[in-house]
C-alpha cells in the first residue's frame, strides 16, 4: 500500500513537472545587424547578449552591451561606439517585452510557433514601443527564438551626417537568434 | 621660376598622395588583434569581477574605454560553442553570484584546447558588466595567452 501511495505520488509530480512551464535563460544570444547600400556592407555581430523567457508568462528580456558588437573594420567600429550609440554614455541596449499570442505556443511539444512580441525597445537612452513578428522553435527541452525587424537610427536620435547617409541603409536589419536553455 | 613652380606641384602632388593613403589605411584598418598587443592590464577573474560589482562607471572608464587589452587569469567553468564557431570560456569568481564571459576569436577557437576547471590565462577586449541573469563581465576578441 505505502508503495503504491509513494509510486502514485512520484508519478504525479513528474506529470506536474512535464506540465509546468520552466523559466529559460541564454547567455549567448546573437545578434546582428546588417546594412547594405550599393556603396558599402556593414555587419556587426554580438553573441554575447544575456536573454530571459518565462514561458507561463510570456515575458521575454534581453540586455545587449553595446560595444560587445564585432565589426571587420575599426574605423567603422569607432564610429558606431563613438558618435552613433555613443557606449560610454549609454552602454546597454534592453529590450523587455511580452509574447502576445501565448496560447498558440506550446512549450511541451516540439514544433516551430509564429510568435508576437510586443515590448520596450531602449537604444541610445530613447525608448520605442514596437510590436514584432518572430518564429520560437521548442526542440529537446531547448528553445530557439528568431526574430528580424528594421530599427531606423533616428527613431532612437541617433544622428547619421549626410556625408555618410548613403552608405548606411535605413531602416538597418537586426536579427535575433537565441538559443535558451531551461533554469536550474 | 619654372622650377619653383614644378618643386611646389611636385610636393603638392606627394602630400596628396601620402593623405589618400593614410585615408585608404585608417579606413580598412581591421579591428585590434588583441593575441599580439601587450596587455594594459593584468588581473585575476576575481579581481576584475570585484570591480565591476562594486563601481561599474569606474571600471568601464578604466577597462572599457580605448579597447584596453586585458590579461585575464582564472579557472575555467565551462565551455560552450557558438553558431558562429566561435568558443565561449565561462571563467569562475569565486561566488556563485556571477561570472566572466570570454569569447575567442574564430581562429583562436579553432585551435584551443580548454579543459573545465584548469587555469587559463587570456588576453581580449572588455565590453562591460551584464546584468540581466546574473552578474557578467563580458570580454571578446580573446586568445588564450597560456594554458
Amino acid at each position: 500500500m505505502k508503495r503504491i501511495i509513494a509510486s502514485t505520488v512520484i508519478l504525479m509530480t513528474m506529470s506536474l513537472a512535464g506540465f509546468s512551464q520552466p523559466k529559460y535563460l541564454s547567455r549567448a544570444g546573437h545578434i546582428w545587424f546588417y546594412s547594405k547600400t550599393p556603396m558599402e556592407t556593414i555587419e556587426a555581430h554580438n553573441n554575447q547578449v544575456a536573454c530571459f523567457l518565462d514561458a507561463s508568462k510570456g515575458t521575454i528580456a534581453f540586455e545587449v552591451l553595446n560595444k560587445s558588437f564585432k565589426f571587420e573594420r575599426a574605423l567603422m567600429e569607432e564610429h558606431f561606439n563613438e558618435n552613433y550609440v555613443e557606449s560610454a554614455k549609454f552602454p546597454k541596449a534592453t529590450f523587455k517585452g511580452q509574447i502576445t499570442n501565448l496560447k498558440d505556443i506550446n512549450f511541451t511539444k516540439d514544433g516551430i510557433y509564429n510568435a508576437i512580441i510586443e515590448g520596450d525597445l531602449s537604444i541610445h537612452g530613447v525608448t520605442k514601443h514596437i510590436t514584432q513578428k518572430g518564429t520560437i522553435e521548442v526542440a529537446k527541452g531547448k528553445i530557439i527564438a528568431k526574430a528580424k525587424f528594421g530599427v531606423k537610427p533616428e527613431d532612437y536620435n541617433i544622428i547619421i551626417p549626410a556625408l555618410v547617409k548613403e552608405k548606411i541603409a535605413n531602416p538597418l536589419d537586426v536579427s535575433v537568434d537565441i538559443t535558451f536553455d531551461p533554469m536550474k | 621660376m619654372k622650377k619653383k613652380l614644378l618643386i611646389i606641384t611636385g610636393v603638392i602632388v606627394a602630400l596628396a598622395v601620402i593623405g589618400a593613403g593614410i585615408g585608404l589605411y585608417l579606413f580598412f584598418k581591421p579591428t585590434k588583434d588583441f593575441a599580439k598587443s601587450k596587455a594594459d592590464f593584468t588581473v585575476t577573474a576575481q579581481q576584475l569581477f570585484t570591480e565591476f560589482s562594486k563601481n561599474e562607471t569606474a571600471s568601464s572608464a578604466k577597462y572599457v574605454s580605448n579597447d584596453k587589452t586585458i590579461e585575464l587569469t582564472g579557472i575555467v567553468q565551462s565551455v560552450t560553442d557558438n553558431s558562429d564557431s566561435t568558443k565561449t570560456i565561462i571563467l569562475a569568481v569565486g561566488t556563485p553570484d556571477g561570472d566572466i564571459s570570454c569569447t575567442l576569436t574564430k581562429e583562436q577557437s579553432a585551435t584551443a584546447k580548454i579543459t573545465e576547471n584548469k587555469t587559463i590565462t587570456l588576453k581580449g577586449q572588455c565590453t562591460g558588466l551584464q546584468e540581466l541573469i546574473a552578474k557578467e563581465v563580458i570580454l571578446i576578441r580573446c586568445a588564450i595567452a597560456q594554458e
